[in-house]
């Protein structure tokens, strides 16, 4: 008899829906799986066949047929577990076809029948509901993840047991409730700016770059407190709202990093990793290709700490990405696009020692620091928007009783600026001042007089690219929307002047 | 026949003779001319190097000698030997004068006095900036300015004497077109511009640690007083003072603070007797010459005289009066004049365009001298 079921797989970040379809006919006693598999797809007959035994159900030996279409699309990971071995049972007459329309079953299977959780969740069910599906059954660890999904009965289960009695009636599971808000917990926060001691200007410059979404580079020696702070950056960004959570969610779940009880992430990824990273994990890719970090920082924050020891080619990799807001990885069987919408937050030292310009402990000509800084290639610094150095804390500022303020204070004013840049980007395709193309930057940024003869001046006097001032006016751009002041003034300009990005020299960025 | 300066030209460049045996053969033959028309058999009698020998004898290829002294020419490069009408009177009367010299510009001309300010290639923002003051300083008061073209104390000398509108004479560890440090090429464009620049060796010739100590003795000769501005208590410096007290030179030194020890070298020299300069007029006194100028050096960064020079907002006020010589970093700055960093950016923001202040390296702030 013959008999099929729906499932569905993953492609990059999307769904694709699978059929699932079983021969089982006279002959001599054979299991064989055909339709691309890869080797753990093919482990699937060992595992259904004890798991039906042990979950007491008995089949003759016969001549089992098994078959996943599309037959050209490689088939991966052992979620096809269930839909392998209910459509089995249905080929065997223990379940009648017509309970399995329009369902989508996923699950791996354990030799004694429990469920377990597989990754890629929310997306394959995401992309179900496009499809017309009406009904899913997954396990029961996957069920917070599927609930964010609308329009689709949502059945978890815990064991193929139970599968089977929901499908003949016997015993319905209980359908999983839509979520449809957010659960943001703001005091399960880890990481507040109040933990950092002292570094105002660090703070403010960090303020300035989250409202804004300026790219930043920090300058510091080691133990200046960099990681330490970029860690409780995430802290002050606006909370997470429910499509940028799915988004992520997707990303994670492809990946397989969700907590199994958690549903929806709900708060902003920061990710930090190892200067000694491969391409394919930062971009993303591999045979089958998945989310690298730019991805997995999505709505977050990508910290490159000891920036000048990453792979050049790495680095330069980015730049595209960094400008599109997505990434799109061709392989022979097909396009993947990840999206990568990020804050790029880098951190290096002024030099090989790391201690300039403190006299009394770098011991680096300036020949050596100059070089030193000028490693970091032009086209890398052309995609940060503010730089600001930083130093080690004295003893009396670490140990100081002075109170910090706290993120919930920093993110308020964070919120109201980029209210303001919701009202003034509406009717345009951008989010962010950073964002604005250079030739809207003279209407959005309007500049007085004074402003204007400013300008001239910060031109002749400092070493800055028309990218550089451009950026520049950006970044005064967002110090005025975190004043409440509708024109860009001098003042603005002038602080922004501190942040700026150039051809980082020996401080060598002034024309005298 | 050649001419006497090819022939100097040749003498100095025959491979495998060295100053040494140069002078011991004008010892014996007194001139170029001579030995080029000595024979085999003549020579032999005083090289017995096998060697050698043979060196000064492939060398004598009158048109090889020509062809690579019209390089010379091509290249703006001109060809001094100590027989020529323009080689510098002060270098005549020194121990083991330069036999020649090649020169990018021009040699001085006139009575101008000169000075060589030298110190450490490693000096403090201090030393730069005293550097720069005696530079411009000793310019605007006709002083041509010798120094080495390197990093840190010469550097600022010659920049400062520049822009100044001064005369500066830089002199060199290494061929005469080879620029060393590369960093410093702008340096060397604009001293060929406004002064000269010389050097023992020939073209092609990379720099090597020996060649240092030996073009010192140049510095200190063609100048007349030689001013230390900052070094250490091992200094290269040191190598030049020596030579500049054999030569009867005067020697001036900067004082620093006894606990730095980048001021530790001036402050010896002081001790075994160099003059002690703390302005411009302690130089031009041994001298005999006038200051013509107001401003004292240790008014100049008072906060009080800028205030009064320029016209300074309150908040810029308070945050001159917290910055120094040694640069400041921007958040000591912001902890010590309580106010909010923004205001604080854009108090030394509008200081640094005003040309008051400059940042040293990113927000790092100091006071400006020059």
């Amino acid at each position: 008899m013959y008999s099929k079921v729906l499932s569905g797989a993953l492609h990059g970040v999307e769904g694709r829906l699978i059929t699932v379809e079983s021969d089982v006919s006279e002959g001599l006693p054979v299991f064989n799986m055909v339709g691309f598999l890869a080797s753990e797809v093919r482990e699937a007959s060992d595992r259904v066949r004890t798991a039906i035994r042990n979950s007491g159900y008995r089949i003759k030996p016969q001549r089992i047929t098994i078959n996943l279409s599309p037959a050209d699309l490689r088939k991966e990971g052992s979620a096809f577990d269930l839909p392998i071995c209910v459509s089995l049972l249905a080929a065997y007459g223990f379940i009648p076809q017509s309970c399995l329309k329009d369902t989508l079953i996923i699950g791996e299977l354990s030799l004694n029948g429990d469920l377990r959780p597989v990754r890629g969740i929310l997306s394959i069910v995401d992309y179900a509901r496009k499809q017309n599906v009406t009904s899913v059954i997954l396990p029961y660890e996957n069920r917070k993840e599927a609930s964010v999904v609308p329009g689709l009965h949502i059945y978890a289960a815990k064991s193929l047991n139970e599968v089977v009695d929901h499908l003949l009636d016997t015993a319905k599971l209980n359908e999983e409730e839509y979520i449809s808000y957010l659960d943001h917990d703001f005091t399960s926060d880890f990481y507040d700016f109040q933990d950092v001691k002292g570094q105002k200007i660090m703070k403010r410059a960090l303020e300035i770059a989250v409202t804004g979404m300026h790219n930043i580079l920090m300058l510091g020696p080691p133990g200046a407190g960099k990681s330490m702070i970029a860690k409780r950056i995430p802290s002050i960004m606006p909370p997470l709202s429910y499509e940028e959570s799915i988004e992520i969610t997707k990303i994670y779940s492809v990946n397989g990093m969700l907590t199994p009880e958690k549903g929806l992430i709900n708060q902003r990824p920061f990710r930090m990793p190892h200067h000694s990273i491969t391409a394919t994990s930062l971009i993303g890719g591999g045979q089958s290709p998945k989310p690298g970090e730019i991805s997995l920082a999505h709505n977050g924050v990508l910290f490159l700490d000891e920036f000048l020891e990453f792979n050049k080619n790495n680095i330069e990799m980015m730049r595209q990405p960094m400008e599109d807001g997505k990434i799109t990885i061709s392989r022979l069987q097909g396009s993947y696009t990840f999206p990568c919408k990020f804050m790029l937050v880098a951190a290096m030292n002024p030099c090989p020692c790391g201690y300039y310009p403190d006299r009394k402990k770098c011991h680096c000509t300036d020949v050596q620091v100059d070089r030193y800084l000028k490693k970091i290639s032009y086209p890398m610094l052309d995609r940060i928007d503010m730089s600001i150095t930083v130093k080690k804390l004295e003893y009396n500022e670490l140990y100081g009783t002075n109170k910090e303020e706290t993120s919930k204070s920093i993110r308020q004013r964070v919120l109201k600026a980029i209210d303001i840049q919701k009202k003034r980007f509406e009717d345009m395709n951008i989010f962010f001042n950073s964002q604005i193309p250079d030739n809207i930057l003279d209407s959005c940024c309007m500049l007085g007089e004074d402003e204007i003869s400013l300008r001239k001046s910060i031109f002749e006097n400092y070493n800055l690219s028309a990218r550089g001032i451009h950026k520049l006016i950006k970044v005064a751009r967002t110090i005025a929307d975190l004043d409440g002041s509708e024109r860009v003034c001098c003042d603005h300009i002038l602080e922004a002047l501190s942040y700026r990005i150039s051809n980082i020299g020996l401080g060598g960025d002034m024309k005298c | 026949m050649l001419k006497e300066e090819m022939l100097w030209y040749w003498f100095v460049n025959i491979p495998g003779v060295g100053r040494k045996t140069q002078k011991y053969l004008l010892d014996i033959y007194s001139s170029p001319a001579n030995l080029y028309q000595a024979t085999h058999v003549e020579i032999s009698r005083y090289i017995k190097n096998e060697k050698v020998l043979n060196s000064i004898l492939d060398s004598k290829d009158e048109e090889k000698i020509l062809k690579e002294y019209e390089v010379l020419s091509k290249r703006n490069i001109e060809f001094v030997h100590c027989n020529s009408e323009n080689y510098p009177e002060t270098l005549k009367y020194i121990d083991d004068s330069p036999l020649v010299l090649y020169v990018k510009g021009k040699l001085p001309v006139g009575n101008q006095k000169s000075i060589a300010v030298i110190g450490s290639r490693n000096c403090t923002r201090y030393g730069r900036e005293m550097a720069a003051y005696f530079g411009r300083e000793l310019s605007l008061h006709g002083f041509h300015i010798v120094s080495g073209l390197a990093y840190g104390i010469d550097g600022a000398a010659h920049k400062a004497a520049i822009e100044a509108g001064g005369y500066t004479i830089g002199v060199l560890g290494c061929g005469i077109d080879w620029v060393y440090p590369k960093e410093n090429y702008d340096l060397f464009i604009q001293t060929e511009k406004h002064g000269c620049i010389v050097s023992e060796y020939n073209m092609g010739i990379p720099p090597k640690p020996g060649f240092f100590p030996e073009r010192n003795r140049i510095i200190s000769g063609i100048s007349d007083g030689i001013l230390v501005v900052e070094a250490k208590e091992k200094s290269g410096t040191f190598i030049t003072v020596d030579y500049g007290l054999e030569q009867g030179k005067d020697i001036f030194a900067i004082p620093g603070r006894i606990l730095d020890k980048n001021s530790v070298g001036c402050n010896n020299l002081i001790k075994f007797g160099a003059h002690v300069v703390t302005d411009v007029s302690d130089i031009l006194d041994i001298y005999c010459m006038n200051v013509n100028k107001t401003d004292k050096l240790v008014d100049v960064m008072d906060v009080n005289h800028i205030v009064n020079k320029n016209l300074l907002a309150p908040t810029e006020k308070m945050v001159y009066s917290c910055l120094q010589i040694e640069p400041k970093y921007l958040d000591d700055i912001i902890s010590e004049v309580k106010i909010a960093p923004q205001e604080i950016c854009k108090a030394l923001n509008q200081l640094v365009l005003k040309g008051i202040i400059a940042e040293t390296s990113r927000n790092y702030y100091a006071i400006k001298i020059v």
